[in-house]
């Protein structure tokens, strides 16, 4: 009898233990954040809204914004666990978006953390996505490339990161550009200064010396950066053997992919200090600043 | 015990079920594109057919990250650590942030040409050849004049994050014409073109 009764009383302990620690993990818990737009390492373009989408669970008592660790705004509740903003990067010095208290991003495109942080009386949870704020706003892309697209942070003609560039003299470290990509370097500045105008005879020659790591007039390019070589410059497209085309606007492009017909349906090209992108048509550039296709390089 | 089999076999049938369904769900909703059987044969052995995004590239050169649907390059020569330094222009941002307030007419002109060069819609820097004479920023740094060009190439010697600008801005000042073989803003080109600055000066 007594043996039953201690039974009950144990049972009825070890519930109630049950029911309040449940209680407490339910009630005592910091909130939960899942950052769901933008997505993971996305393109932000400059100058334009951000949506921002996060589920928050567990009550927040505030839902922030951060980007590179800097307070930006608040998101609200938009239904459910679904809590949203929009933010707009702005390029701008940042001393002054410090001083003004302007929410923006760093000129020449900028990489860091979006993160966004909820907050209750029990602590804090947040999740983040890598993101690169691009370094130009979209009319000028849309001015150099005629197949520049931007759908979303992950729908986009972005490839690559934008590099820093510091008057960009040949040599330049700590950046890359056109030349430099299309001959496999991401480590310097590509543009000898030797080089005439590219569009001579003897500019032709220049860059048949450079391509293929010869030598020209007194130059000798066999240890210039970059694994990949070519043996021709021509002035007219080879169907599926063209690997580079030089645009007379100072600009290269790597052929990535070719149609079935052999003519380029993918380019990627850096766009000097600003990011890899890629093209769809070989003749893209012709109504901007990087000009028509001028030489085929195999 | 038929029940309990049949209970069995029923769950087993369901599973399976679910998973060539979803299975099928997946695979149907990526496009897949045929090789146009016209050019087998026609096109050289080092490009093949991407089937999932319609055209033809070099494995050799790009890999496709099926994924993301991009492609890869295989060629790029990275150097260790690049990864940190090319995100952005984080060097002169960092230098900006730590020389803002110097009363260093040579840092009182760097901050102002950082501030010219990472204005929105300078598009100057999207072309891959620098021409001097087309940098409207670079008078910040040609109006010190030669009382700061010393100092100048003190920091082109050191190798300083403004290095590449500087050599410009005391070409300019000093009026000196410098053949192209010394025009490299590398490590090793800054060694050579003080050396040759410094022997003209003289």
């Amino acid at each position: 009898m007594l043996k039953k009764g201690r039974s009950k009383f144990l049972l009825a302990l070890i519930l109630t233990i049950t029911i309040l620690s449940t209680s407490i993990a339910v009630f005592a818990a910091a909130p939960s954040v899942s950052l769901t737009t933008p997505g993971a390492v996305g393109f932000y373009m400059l100058n334009e809204d951000l949506t921002v989408r996060a589920t928050v669970n567990n009550s927040p008592t505030s839902v922030k914004l951060y980007w590179d660790n800097d307070y930006r705004k608040d998101l609200s509740l938009i239904s459910g666990t679904t809590y949203g903003t929009t933010w707009k990067p702005i390029a701008t010095i940042f001393w002054e978006d410090r001083r003004l208290g302007v929410y923006t991003a760093f000129g020449w495109g900028m990489s860091a953390k979006l993160k966004v942080q909820a907050t209750n009386s029990d602590g804090s949870g947040y999740s983040e996505h890598a993101g690169h704020v691009t370094s130009n706003p979209r009319s000028v892309y849309e001015d150099i490339d005629s197949t520049w697209s931007y759908t979303n942070d992950q729908t986009n003609s972005f490839i690559g990161v934008s590099t820093s560039w510091s008057a960009k003299p040949h040599g330049t470290t700590n950046t890359y550009n056109c030349t430099a990509y299309v001959v496999g370097n991401e480590t310097s500045w590509q543009w000898p200064t030797e080089w005439p105008s590219l569009t001579t005879t003897e500019g032709k020659n220049y860059l048949q010396a450079y391509m293929s790591k010869g030598s020209y007039n007194g130059y000798n390019y066999s240890s210039r950066p970059g694994s990949l070589t070519y043996s021709n410059v021509r002035t007219t497209y080879q169907p599926w053997t063209t690997k580079v085309i030089y645009y007379n606007g100072n600009h290269f492009a790597k052929v990535v992919q070719y149609d079935s017909n052999g003519y380029p349906s993918l380019l990627y090209s850096k766009w000097g200090y600003a990011e890899l992108l890629k093209s769809t048509n070989k003749d893209c550039f012709a109504s901007g600043m990087y000009g028509s296709a001028y030489y085929y390089i195999d | 015990m038929e029940k309990t089999k049949f209970k069995i076999l029923l769950v087993v049938a369901i599973v399976i079920f679910t998973f060539v369904t979803s299975q099928v769900i997946i695979f149907a909703a990526k496009t897949f594109f045929t090789e146009p059987a016209e050019n087998t044969g026609k096109v050289p052995k080092n490009l093949v057919w991407n089937e999932e995004s319609g055209g033809y590239y070099d494995p050799m050169e790009f890999e496709w990250d099926s994924q993301n649907n991009t492609y890869i390059a295989k060629f790029i020569q990275r150097e260790a650590g690049m990864e940190s330094v090319l995100s952005e222009g984080e060097e002169q941002r960092l230098w900006v942030e730590k020389h803002k307030d110097s009363n260093d007419p040579l840092d009182i002109a760097l901050v102002k040409y950082f501030k010219h060069i990472s204005a929105p819609n300078q598009t100057s820097g999207l072309s891959s050849k620098y021409e001097p004479e087309k940098d409207e920023g670079l008078k910040y740094l040609t109006d010190l004049g030669d009382k700061e060009t010393d100092k100048m190439i003190d920091r082109i010697e050191k190798n300083d994050v403004w290095a590449g600008i500087l050599m410009c801005a005391v070409e300019k000042i000093k009026k000196i014409d410098i053949p192209s073989e010394y025009k490299d803003a590398s490590p090793e080109g800054t060694k050579k073109w003080v050396g040759y600055v410094k022997g003209k000066i003289k």
